[in-house]
Order: C-alpha cells, then structure tokens, then sequence
C-alpha cells in the first residue's frame, strides 16, 4: 500500500467533513420518518446545513467559573483526534501515512477521546455537564478493553500492525469471515467511542445535554462536529481491518472503500436509533462479563489458525 | 450586513425551542410539541441550545422569576415567547421565529431582557439558587461539602436542584438531590406552582363528572390513554430511545385529536407491540426503583403505579402497566355512554392524597442511593403531575 503526498493532508479532513455530511442526512431522514413528516430531499439536506449555519452564529456563551482553558481544549481535541486518527486510514490503495505501528497510532488517537469529552464535562463548572463527562470515562473502562481485543485479532491474523499489511492479508479472504466476533464487537465499539447511538449517556438527554450541555455557538459545532468526525473515522477503519479494504471487482479501490464504508455508517447510524441509551452500570456489566471474554476467545482462536498455518 | 442577516434568516429556519411548562401548561405543551414535530423544529435540552424560550401555561411570579434565570443563560439571538395556552402555540412560535431572523433578544411577554447588561453567563444548569446553600465561592458558586458515601467514605457532597426544566421532566417539579458522583444521597421533593387553581388537563373528564356535568367514557377513555402515552413518551425519552418517543408523542396527539379509531389503534398497537418486544428497553429498567405493594398501599398510590407494584414493581412493570392501560381503553375511545367511574384518572385516585401526590410521597425514597440515570427514569416512571395535585397537598409536599 503506497502512501499519498503531503498534500492530501489537506484535503483529509474535508473527505471527512463530506462522509458526516452525509452521514447527518441520513440521520435527519430517519428522524424525520420516526416524527411523521414528509420525507423531501430538500429538507434533509438542508436541514444539517441550517444547524451548522445556526451554530455559527450564535453567540459562545460561558459560564461562571468556569475553567476556559480546559474547556476549550476539550472541546477543539475531538475534531483533532479525529483526523489524526484518519491518516492511518487507507482510501483505495492508498493512506496520508502507512504507519508501522498504524493500529497503535489509530487506537492512541481514539483513546484521547476520553480527555477531551472530559475536560469538555468538567470545564463549564456545571454538575450534570461534570457528570456526563465521567460518564465517558466509566464508559470507556467498558468499551477499551473489546475493543483492543477486535484491534489485536485482525493484527494477529495478518502478522503486522501496519494497516496496509492487515489489507494485503485479506487478500484471499476477509477477516470478516473467519472473525466475525472481533468484528460486530469493533463496530459497538466503534459507536461507543464516538458516545453515539445506544452508547450516547455522556451526552444525554436526561443530563439535559451532558458534557455538551453547557456548549453554544461555534464550540458546540466544534465539539458535536467532531464526534461525527470521529463516528466516521472509527467505522471508515472497519473496511481496512474486516472488510478487505479496496478490494473488489470492476470498480477502482477507493470506490470500494467508500461504498463499503457508507454502508457500515448506515448500519451504524440505523442502529443508533434502534435502541434506548445503555446505561452505565449495565453497559459496564455486559462488556466486562460477555465481551472481554468473547474477544478473548476470538482471538486465540485466530492466534492458533495462525500458529498452524 | 446583508450577509448576517441572510445567515440569521437561513438559520431560523428551524430553531432549537426549549420548552419551560409552568404547571397547568400540559394543553398548550402538547400543542407546542407538535407544532415543533410538524415543522421539523428541534427541541432544545437546555438553555444552552436554545433559540426560543417558551414559556407554556401561565407563569405566575415564582415562575416567571425562574424562567428569568433560564433566559439569562440562552445565548444571543433568542427570543423569548409566552404560549399561554393551545389555541395560541401556532402565531407565538411563528412571530418567535420571525423576531430571531430580524436579530432575536426579544422577549414577546412584555419582560425586559434582564441580561441586556452582561454576557449570558449567570448560572448554569445544576447551579441554580433555588434553595441550594452552603459555602460560596467567588462566583457564587456554592463549594461542595462532604459526607460519608454508601461505602463509609469521606466524599464531596454537591447539591443540586433537577428540575423544574429539564427534558422530560414533571414540570414544576424541583427534586433536591444531595449528589456524591452521580449517586444521589439525599432528595428532597420541592414544587414550584403559583398559588391558585391551574388547570389539570389530564383529569379534566373526571373533575368535570364530579360536578354533575355529563361526560362521555370515550372521552375519559381518550384522556386516560393519552395521559399515559404522554407519560411513556417522556420516559422514552429520557431513556435516549428518541424515535420510540416520538412514536409515541405521534400516538398521543392521534389520540387526543379524535382521529379514526382504526388509525389509531393500529399505530398504538404497532407501538406497544415494539417497546414489549424490546429486550434493551427491559434489560435497562428492570429492577430500578422497586416500590413494593405494601409501601404503595401504605402511602396512598393508586392508578398504574399500585397495579405495577403488584406485578414487577420496579420502573419495567410501571412502563408496561401504562401500555396495558392504553391498549385496554383503546376499543372505547368513541364511547358515548356516560362516565360511570368518577374518582379515578390516569394517575390514580382524585382529591386529597391520591393520585400524583402519592406519588410524590414515595418519590424521595425511591432515588435514594441511585445513580442520577436511574434515578430519571424512575422519576419518569411515576411521572406525578403537579397540576393535578390540591392545594392542601401542595403544602405538604413542600414541607
């Protein structure tokens, strides 16, 4: 897998932009199907259009003691991390950087999501802002352990932690195939560390918003923008690790990775909406008791076809 | 200029509306949630997000005094509306959008902008003066103190007012929490209603028939099943399953609005269908906030809330009880006989003790040593409504 010039760095993070522009649309659509509306394709584009609009115009607000500097970190940090992690992530062919360690780079990028939804909880001074960010950190003591495991397996079955290599070794047959639990497990905690879908309690309605809470104007673009940003990023790496990345007939390889890619954000996104918020406690529960010890299980299962092979 | 004011309009397109309803706002509520599911308007969590604040029902001074607090956190432009009651929901949210397309700041009741001299920035949700004390920082920001936790640990103590705003919450309902974490030690039940009598939408066929006015059972039947609707919606929502809520918010406003029978039945059943049949949704409340029959008894709850402390007990047996009871009054919903039973609405018993203030009485004890997620959903689980109560109950509740 080559790597692409320096100046794809730039246009990174507008691919992105466009992949959560497209994955908020279907998000209006749904919502607007389970609100009884009219479903018109005018309305569902323009409606993320007129939030983003909304959001730059209203003034940022601040709040009384409120710790700026924390608060603002966290909230710039998530878009950040987002399109560092997406450099390892390969389009087609080829990735902004083919990383030796690329699992490791993606998985340290992600797991700043945890500071970042932090500080943004603690910097406003505000209790239930304060309470949806330990939220993210108590839900990443549940979802970090799967999914290192889901990590691990595919860079077991492929013998290298560069991404390119993990695609190169799928090259007779997805990992999607024969580890079918590290995927469904990737893809939970995929959701997870973006706090979407069932996995949204940091920032929930029954804190009234959470960690984002007390956010208006641009930082809440920033911050919200940031979490789809990272909702992508997480998913987009689902095709190089499980789905065979750009492999696949007729069409060219970064066709491949998009088509792949926009249909695993449109399960994800359906899914999101499919079920109530898991709570903490429970979420903790499940992972630790059903999860870690599945993941466990799939990964020694690839670690001993490997050894054999 | 001209681009700002471009962007202003493009953007008030579809305002994000935090909704304050005052106790005895429930009618005009309904009819603002709709007009915002119509038109595709969202509804904000907090003053935070928020383009309009409406103020729903009427907001006597106590009230108004703490939507002032809230308007004063709402960042530029906002406007704020007053929907006094149903009929009026449509122009005021019209004319409230209008206004923040031509810069907003407004306040459409009459009231002056009390932030007209500051940045936005009083206090923020969880930090409001409504009772809270102790030690004050620069700021005013009251200090934590600290108190043994469940565990015999020496943890910081913070008091924090839920409520009376809040998404899905009773309205008028302030709940004292003592937290450590997100655990809530102590709670203490305050309600913010002015005093006189307000409007009980909900119990409103009862109220009537007790006065010798004729009522239908089809129309009880509607008020019974809407109520519950209602109540299931806001739990869903403060459950995080937003499409079940919206689901059900639909179901109510079908029901309430008199649509087809068949139309409607077949959407509720639909509905109930869904929520019984999902796992997550049990896995999630079951075992939360168990109030046992003897205690329900003991204290005066009837309605719902006894029939599911006979059965599961906990918030999963209160939710289905709700569903049972809609599905139940679904083939009456046109009944033209009279209303026989008089002295029972959605949530119980009427008059003195019964009904929402029964639920208030064991509410405290229900969240104690809960996590602030579980506590919303038991709070949303009994759902009491502050409207509904008596004047004579209202001080006790306070006390």
């Amino acid at each position: 897998m080559g790597e692409a010039p320096m100046w794809s760095v730039l246009v990174l993070p507008a691919l992105l932009a466009v992949g959560a522009f497209a994955a908020v649309v279907f998000d209006t659509a749904l919502e607007a199907r389970a609100a009884g509306r009219a479903l018109s394709v005018s309305a569902v584009v323009i409606a993320p259009l007129r939030a983003v609009v909304r959001l730059l115009i209203t003034q940022r607000r601040t709040t009384t003691a409120a710790d700026a500097v924390l608060w603002r970190t966290g909230v710039v940090l998530l878009p950040v991390i987002a399109v560092l992690a997406a450099l390892v992530v390969p389009l087609g062919g080829v990735a902004v950087a083919d990383l030796g360690v690329g699992v490791v780079w993606f998985n340290a990028m992600e797991i700043l999501a945890w500071a970042a939804v932090w500080m943004a909880g603690w910097g406003p001074n505000a209790a239930l802002s304060l309470v949806g960010g330990y939220r993210f950190v108590a839900q990443g003591l549940a979802y970090e352990l799967p999914h290192m495991f889901a990590l691990i397996t595919a860079a077991t079955g492929a013998g290298t932690l560069r991404i390119g290599g993990i695609v190169e070794a799928q090259s007779g047959l997805w990992f999607v195939v024969w580890m079918p639990v590290a995927f469904v497990v990737y893809l939970l905690s995929a959701m997870a560390m973006a706090f979407w879908g069932p996995f949204d309690s940091p920032l929930g309605r029954d804190l009234a918003g959470g960690a984002a809470g007390e956010l208006s104007g641009v930082d809440r673009l920033v911050f919200l923008g940031g979490r789809w940003l990272l909702l992508v990023v997480s998913v987009a790496m689902a095709v190089p690790l499980f789905l065979g990345g750009g492999s696949g007939p007729w069409l060219p390889g970064w066709m491949w990775t998009v088509l792949k890619t926009a249909a695993v954000l449109g399960v994800v996104v359906w899914v999101g909406r499919r079920f109530p918020t898991v709570r903490m406690e429970r979420f903790a529960e499940f992972a630790w008791v059903v999860l870690v010890p599945l993941t466990i299980l799939q990964a020694l299962v690839v670690a001993l076809v490997v050894l054999i092979r | 200029m001209g681009v700002t004011a471009d962007l202003r309009r493009f953007a008030a397109g579809a305002p994000h509306v935090l909704v304050a309803e005052a106790p005895g706002g429930t009618a005009a509520r309904l009819a603002v949630e709709q007009v915002l599911r119509r038109r595709g308007w969202v509804q904000a969590f907090g003053p935070a997000d928020a383009d309009v604040l409406a103020v729903v029902g009427s907001a006597g001074p106590q009230w108004t005094n703490f939507v002032d607090q809230l308007w004063g956190q709402a960042p530029y432009p906002r406007v704020r509306a007053h929907v006094g009651n149903a009929a009026e929901a449509d122009m005021a949210l019209e004319r409230a959008a209008g206004l923040l397309a031509d810069g907003g700041a407004l306040s459409l009741d009459g009231a002056t902008d009390h932030a007209e001299h500051g940045r936005p920035d009083d206090q923020s949700q969880g930090h409001e003066h409504l009772g809270g004390g102790g030690m004050d920082m620069p700021g005013g920001v009251p200090m934590a103190d600290r108190g043994p936790d469940r565990d015999g640990l020496m943890l910081d103590q913070l008091h924090v007012p839920l409520g009376p705003v809040l998404p899905g919450w009773p309205a008028g309902l302030v709940l004292h929490a003592t937290l450590q974490g997100d655990v809530i030690q102590e709670a203490r039940v305050q309600v913010v209603r002015e005093n006189g009598d307000v409007a009980d939408f909900w119990n409103e066929p009862w109220r009537r028939a007790a006065t010798g006015e004729s009522v239908t059972s089809g129309e009880a039947a509607r008020h019974r099943a809407a109520a519950h609707l209602d109540s299931l919606a806001r739990l869903l929502a403060v459950a995080g399953w937003a499409d079940a809520a919206l689901r059900a918010r639909r179901s109510r406003d079908d029901v309430l609005a008199c649509s087809p029978i068949e139309v409607t039945a077949r959407r509720v059943c639909r509905l109930a269908r869904r929520l019984r049949r999902s796992r997550t949704l049990r896995w999630l409340t079951d075992g939360l906030g168990v109030l046992p029959a003897t205690v329900a008894e003991a204290t005066g709850v009837t309605g719902p809330a006894l029939t599911a402390s006979h059965t599961g007990r906990d918030v999963r047996a209160r939710w289905q009880a709700w569903l049972d009871e809609v599905t139940r009054s679904l083939p009456t919903l046109d009944d033209t006989a009279p209303l026989a039973a008089v002295d029972s609405g959605p949530r119980g018993r009427l008059g003195a003790g019964g009904g929402s203030a029964a639920l208030l009485e064991v509410l405290p004890e229900l969240v104690d040593g809960v996590e602030l997620a579980g506590a919303r959903l038991i709070v949303a689980s009994l759902d009491p409504d502050i409207a509904g109560l008596d004047h004579s109950v209202e001080g006790a509740a306070n006390g």
